[in-house]
């Protein structure tokens, strides 16, 4: 399991960053900080969204070993649905 | 005819009940139906009441006649019975000896009340504990779906979830979803997709379909395998209405594999609109700030001196020189007094100035200062000057001092009377001289008037 930080995570710390800054009470080396770690958790998100490669797989057992196959739906057969 | 008053022991008038009923054709091979009550079983032999309207036959099917039933009789079950009417004499009852009984719900039936039983059993054990429940998490990139590869299912839910956010791992396990051995199927591809690992969160689903095709999805190996998964599980067998055991062990339950697919991702489209505007609050609000700090500084700044801090000693050193000027040519205290004043003036401005200013502030001060003191000595040594200018000069006029250089003072005598004119004596008169040093008495011998 991955240690690093959850886009979830990311968002609410971010809410918490506008909480702050419409506070109004930081001083301005803080808010300026703030703001800093405001816009990188906004980078790391998008950056997230873009992170995984578009892929659909299979899943196949050989033996005790599992692999994954690239796959895609077969076209619907001229007979209708497939009945099993 | 008189009848016999006949009386009858116990045994005699049960063997005639028995008789009448035991030779009765039509009950040597009878069908009976109606509900299951009183049901027990002991040592394989089954006892029962089949329930009427308003009446009660007890039944018996000895064990020898239950190998062939195809379902688990218990109370409440609509049941047909096959057997022949007999007497237990012991007893005094009359019951139906079982040889042959049958659901009448059918498979439908039997299947619904091994369901119902299956779901008690399940819920004991905490299958369906609404705390054991998982969460799915907010942004799975990777997705399990165990379902069959053909079909309509496995397509709606690849559109749908591509629909929503293109770029997404899914990874299919695939697996029968109806007939014999599907269930295990299912639960073994769910069993691989856990192996595996490298997802997020499962969808186990299929389309719509009867009762019967949606089955193993009701299967106890189905359940255990869902229970046992590591990754949340969102069940989405294809029944808007009624739940099945997969849908109610499940973390999460969808009427169809399409709504799962739904409600599985978010659309990417949603996400990225959210982030680009909590850019925007963030840089507004950032900007803002640095807006207040500004106007905090403008007020300060704006105080007329701090506009142009050279100003302050602009505005010195002309004061000083005004001062310089009047002290030349003025009167001692003005000077003194003023210098005060500017000393003070000096101080309160500097006590306002930044503090990188005030170094620079005193040290001007510092040099005004001396060439202030350097003025007023060279002021006080003129003024001195000039002193002992006028003392001289007033020696010089005083009368000894005339005397001393030469001139005489002439008296009449004896009036005594200061000489200054000709024609105030005559020729003849006396007169007395005063001179630097004692006197001199003389005669007039002739007057002169003055020459021009």
């Amino acid at each position: 399991m991955k240690n690093e930080l959850k886009f979830e995570e990311a968002l609410k710390r971010l809410e918490e960053i506008v909480q702050q800054l419409e506070g109004g009470e930081l001083g301005l080396e803080e808010a300026l900080k703030v703001f800093e770690e405001g816009i990188k958790l906004i980078r790391f998100c998008e950056k997230k969204l873009e992170e995984v490669e578009k892929r659909i797989d299979i899943l196949v057992k050989e033996g005790e070993e599992i692999k994954l196959k690239p796959w895609t739906p077969e076209e619907e057969s001229l007979f209708g649905e497939s009945n099993e | 005819m008189a009848k016999e008053t006949f009386v009858w022991t116990v045994d005699e008038i049960t063997q005639r009940i028995k008789s009448l009923l035991e030779e009765d054709k039509e009950l040597e091979d009878v069908r009976v139906r109606g509900e299951i009550s009183n049901f027990s079983r002991r040592q394989g032999n089954l006892f029962f009441s089949l329930k009427g309207k308003e009446s009660l036959l007890r039944c018996v099917m000895f064990s020898r006649w239950t190998s062939e039933l195809d379902f688990e009789p218990e109370d409440g079950l609509e049941v047909e019975a096959r057997g022949s009417i007999g007497v237990y004499k012991p007893q005094g009852r009359y019951q139906l000896y079982v040889m042959e009984l049958y659901s009448l719900l059918g498979k439908k039936g039997a299947l619904y009340l091994a369901l119902e039983r299956l779901k008690r059993k399940l819920a004991r054990e905490g299958y369906f504990e609404p705390s054991r429940k998982r969460p799915l998490p907010f942004l799975p990139q990777r997705i399990g779906i165990v379902t069959s590869p053909d079909g309509a299912a496995i397509r709606d839910m690849l559109t749908v979830l591509n629909r929503r956010f293109p770029n997404l791992h899914i990874i299919l396990s695939p697996c029968r979803v109806q007939g014999d051995y599907a269930a295990e199927e299912i639960a073994q591809a769910l069993e691989n997709l856990n192996l595996y690992g490298g997802v997020d969160v499962v969808i186990v689903g299929r389309g719509g379909g009867s009762l019967e095709d949606l089955f193993p999805f009701n299967e106890e190996v189905v359940a255990r395998a869902i229970y046992n998964s590591r990754f949340p599980v969102i069940s989405a067998v294809g029944h808007e209405i009624d739940f099945t055991i997969s849908d109610l062990v499940a973390d999460e339950r969808a009427p169809t594999p399409t709504a799962a697919a739904e409600r599985v991702v978010p659309k990417k489209k949603d996400l990225i609109e959210d982030l680009w505007r909590r850019k925007n609050r963030i840089v507004d609000l950032m900007r803002r700030r640095v807006e207040f700090a500004k106007n905090e500084w403008e007020k300060v700044r704006a105080f007329s001196h701090f506009r142009k801090p050279e100003r302050i000693f602009f505005d010195l050193r002309t004061k000083l020189e005004e001062r310089r000027r009047e002290l030349l040519s003025g009167l001692f205290h003005q000077g003194k007094i003023e210098r005060e004043r500017i000393g003070g003036i000096l101080r309160a401005l500097l006590s306002l100035s930044p503090r990188q200013k005030l170094k620079s502030a005193q040290e001007k001060l510092k040099r005004e200062e001396e060439s202030l003191k350097s003025s007023f000595s060279r002021y006080l040594r003129r003024k001195e000057e000039r002193l002992e200018g006028f003392k001289k000069r007033v020696n010089d006029l005083s009368p000894l001092a005339v005397l001393q250089r030469g001139y005489s003072i002439c008296f009449t005598y004896p009036e005594g009377e200061i000489v200054r004119e000709h024609h105030q004596v005559k020729e003849g008169e006396r007169l007395r001289v005063k001179v630097w040093r004692g006197e001199i008495y003389s005669k007039v011998e002739r007057t002169q008037g003055e020459i021009k």
